[in-house]
């Protein structure tokens, strides 16, 4: 399977998305279409596996090495973080939003086709390259979700319908997220160590990639000096997305980033 | 789950009186005003000393200086503990300053461009384009280990069971970042120029110095696999590819057929190594051999047939295009390398001999040195003369991986524990 089936795959996922988006609204009057949101959801997944799987088959490498790749991964794992939290909250808003960003993103790599190409330099054939990849992109899945939660909390706090839950769940997806960081930032630091000489090479995407680790750091430090105040963190939270999309897409486009070991 | 959560957020919220600035306690404004201060006065002695870039001391300095960062804490929380600026000192707005101060110098080297100087000169002055070894980010970094120092060790007295996930990432991080800072004044990266036949026992480091090495290397052979070129149509005037998506560039097989541009196509023949005889490619496994193939293409509205052969061409060998009309021609990519190693005989001064190989991502030990494949002369891709390792010696490795593993598992316990560890520090803290 290539990207060739791409778009078709696409829209199938989308539009089963779509009708599991639609049920899970629907159910909220008619709790007996219910089941249908899970069934809906599950076969977009699995449509989505099976094109990943195929994917990885015909190019004879994982499929992680160009952003196209990498935002398929996050269109897999932004849906699955936004079905675990529902499952586990009870708040279907986040799987509304995950299920819209990750189509969104399925829609950028149709926009933006991706030229079949098999060739991973040998920097790259390394044991550590599957788990750096999946860690991280499974990090940014959830942190995604931690940005829409922010902005709900500092939607919510304005109007006084703040309900501890909501900021309980913010914090959660950010202990998780941060942790998954932290494996993909040591993970990194490993592999460099084999590949490149050293731990630590101070190229563009490093230090972006430490960037987005810190301000989530400030993120929880802050949470936890004054647990009462919600705004300041809230704010840092929505404001950590945005570093986390510098570095994943910005980084190509800086002029510090030219000559950078990570261009893709 | 956490009924405290809600009745904090409407207590606090109310009755929050202003405190002047400079009265203990210590709080936010003056966390930043000194982490301001950090930054100010480091770029000032860089505004102060132009082009003198600092360098990390070597062993024993480093391991001294670092002894009395890691004393100074425990010296003060154990002196001192009541003492308002030490308990400031170990809370977290004197750690978000300290971090702040750390992220502006990151930042700021994440926004110029390092290790070239720039063309507008205060950038240099201030030592931008040189950050790792300038005044600012040492000094933040500095403080940052002063304070994460100051945090960790008022947490470890008495020690407690439940502050295990707290040490192992606070204790974890000062470990990497000193061990990272202090070790770089004795990591030595040296790179070895190997030539077949002879035996090379030194190097050159990053500036450029001769670096006499305790073991000898001699190239026996370099070897690289390469992925098969590929094929695609080339635009005269722009001199480009023309690549719109994935059948617009396609990987050079034998028997394979398709359309490209509108040019129907089919590969009769591909050869890896060949080499021009007459009008033909023949396959040969000559020094310099490059790989070509025969193809036909069709124009779709004439019906009109060309065959000919295509090569990306070698250092020794001409590249060959087929020429469709005035403006297209078929043309082959050069061959992306899929490995590469070096055969090499290495020998020590410990007397000890063997034949051992080199290859991306598969570094060898010798001596206490890692020896690494770093590159070749890619003039002549797999045909290359020379092969160049890179030897790294890094004593300290040791001391950072000891706080990556603390790191990692203090990661899995925020993945155990989650919310919990913050409403623990409420208790303590509040
Ligand atoms: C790997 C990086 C870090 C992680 C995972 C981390 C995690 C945490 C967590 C979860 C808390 C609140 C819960 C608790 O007290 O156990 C905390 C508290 C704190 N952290 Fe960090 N932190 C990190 C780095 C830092 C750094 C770099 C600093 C300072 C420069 C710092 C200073 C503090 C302080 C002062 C507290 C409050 C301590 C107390 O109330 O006793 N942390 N940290």
């Amino acid at each position: 399977m290539t990207w060739t089936v791409y778009p078709v795959v696409a829209a199938v996922t989308s539009g089963l998305w779509g009708l599991s988006l639609m049920m899970l609204l629907t159910g909220r009057f008619k709790p007996k279409v219910m089941p249908l949101t899970h069934l809906f959801f599950w076969s977009g997944m699995l449509v989505l596996t099976v094109f990943i799987l195929g994917l990885w088959g015909s190019l004879d490498r994982p499929p992680m090495r160009t952003l196209g790749e990498t935002r398929l991964w996050y269109s897999f794992f932004m849906p699955l973080v936004g079905y675990l939290t529902w499952r586990h909250w009870g708040l279907g808003w986040v799987l509304s939003y995950s299920l819209l960003m990750a189509a969104v993103f399925l829609m950028i790599n149709v926009l933006n086709p991706e030229v079949h190409d098999r060739a991973l330099m040998p920097a790259l054939q390394s044991p550590w390259f599957v788990p750096h990849v999946i860690v991280y992109i499974f990090a940014y899945a959830l942190l995604a979700v931690s940005a829409i939660v922010a902005v709900r909390v500092l939607w919510d706090d304005r109007r006084d319908l703040l309900k501890p839950s909501t900021l309980l769940m913010a914090d959660n997806l950010v202990y998780i997220g941060f942790a998954f960081l932290t494996l993909g930032l040591i993970f990194g630091a490993l592999w460099g160590k084999e590949a490149w000489g050293h731990y630590w090479n101070w190229d563009p995407k490093e230090i972006w990639a430490l960037l987005t680790w810190i301000v989530y750091l400030g993120y929880f430090h802050i949470r936890a000096h004054r647990p009462g105040k919600v705004r300041p963190a809230m704010w840092t939270l929505a404001f950590a997305f945005l570093v986390l999309l510098v570095c994943w897409f910005g980084v190509n486009y800086l002029p510090s980033a030219q000559g950078s070991i990570h261009t893709y | 789950m956490s009924n405290d959560q809600t009745n904090r957020i409407d207590t606090t919220r109310i009755g929050y009186v202003r405190k002047p600035v400079w009265v203990h306690p210590w709080g936010y404004a003056e966390a930043f005003v000194i982490a301001a201060a950090v930054l100010v006065i480091g770029f000032a002695l860089e505004w102060v000393t132009p082009g003198k870039s600092l360098s990390a001391p070597s062993w024993p300095w480093n391991g001294l200086i670092g002894g009395v960062m890691l004393l100074i804490p425990i010296v003060l929380q154990v002196t001192l503990p009541k003492n308002p600026m030490i308990l400031w000192m170990s809370r977290i707005p004197a750690s978000m300053g300290a971090i702040t101060a750390v992220t502006i110098s990151v930042l700021l080297m994440g926004l110029f461009v390092q290790g070239q100087s720039s063309p507008v000169a205060w950038v240099n002055r201030l030592g931008l384009t040189e950050m790792t070894s300038s005044w600012p980010f040492l000094m933040s970094i500095a403080w940052f280990l002063f304070v994460l120092g100051m945090t960790t060790v008022r947490r470890s007295i008495p020690l407690k069971r439940k502050n295990i996930g707290f040490l192992l990432n606070h204790l974890g991080l000062w470990i990497v970042v000193a061990g990272g800072i202090f070790g770089s004044g004795d990591l030595q990266r040296v790179t070895m120029t190997l030539e077949q036949g002879q035996t090379v026992w030194y190097g050159t480091d990053r500036d450029g110095n001769m670096v006499e090495m305790p073991l000898a290397l001699e190239l026996k052979r370099f070897h690289m696999e390469e992925y098969p070129p590929k094929m695609g149509v080339l635009n005269h005037e722009t001199g480009n590819l023309i690549v719109r998506n994935e059948k617009d560039l396609v990987e050079i097989e034998a028997g394979s057929t398709g359309t490209m541009s509108g040019w129907h196509y089919q590969i009769h023949k591909f050869y890896g190594e060949s080499g021009q005889i007459g009008d033909r490619y023949e396959p040969i496994n000559d020094y310099g051999a490059a790989p070509s193939a025969l193809v036909e293409a069709t124009n779709p509205d004439s019906g009109d047939t060309l065959r000919g052969w295509i090569s990306c061409g070698s250092f020794a060998m001409k590249h060959r295009f087929l020429q469709l009309n005035e403006e297209y021609s078929l043309a082959m990519t050069v061959p992306q390398s899929k490995r590469y190693m070096s055969l090499v005989q290495l020998y020590t001064k410990s007397g000890e001999t063997g034949l051992i190989d080199i290859e991306v991502n598969q570094p060898r030990s010798a001596e206490g040195w890692k020896l690494y494949q770093y590159s070749y002369d890619d003039r002549y891709g797999k045909w290359s003369p020379i092969s160049v390792i890179e030897a790294v010696r890094d004593p300290w490795l040791p001391v950072v991986y000891t706080g990556f593993i603390m790191m990692l598992f203090g990661a899995g316990y925020i993945l155990w524990k989650g919310k919990e560890m913050a409403n623990e520090a409420g208790e303590d803290d509040q």
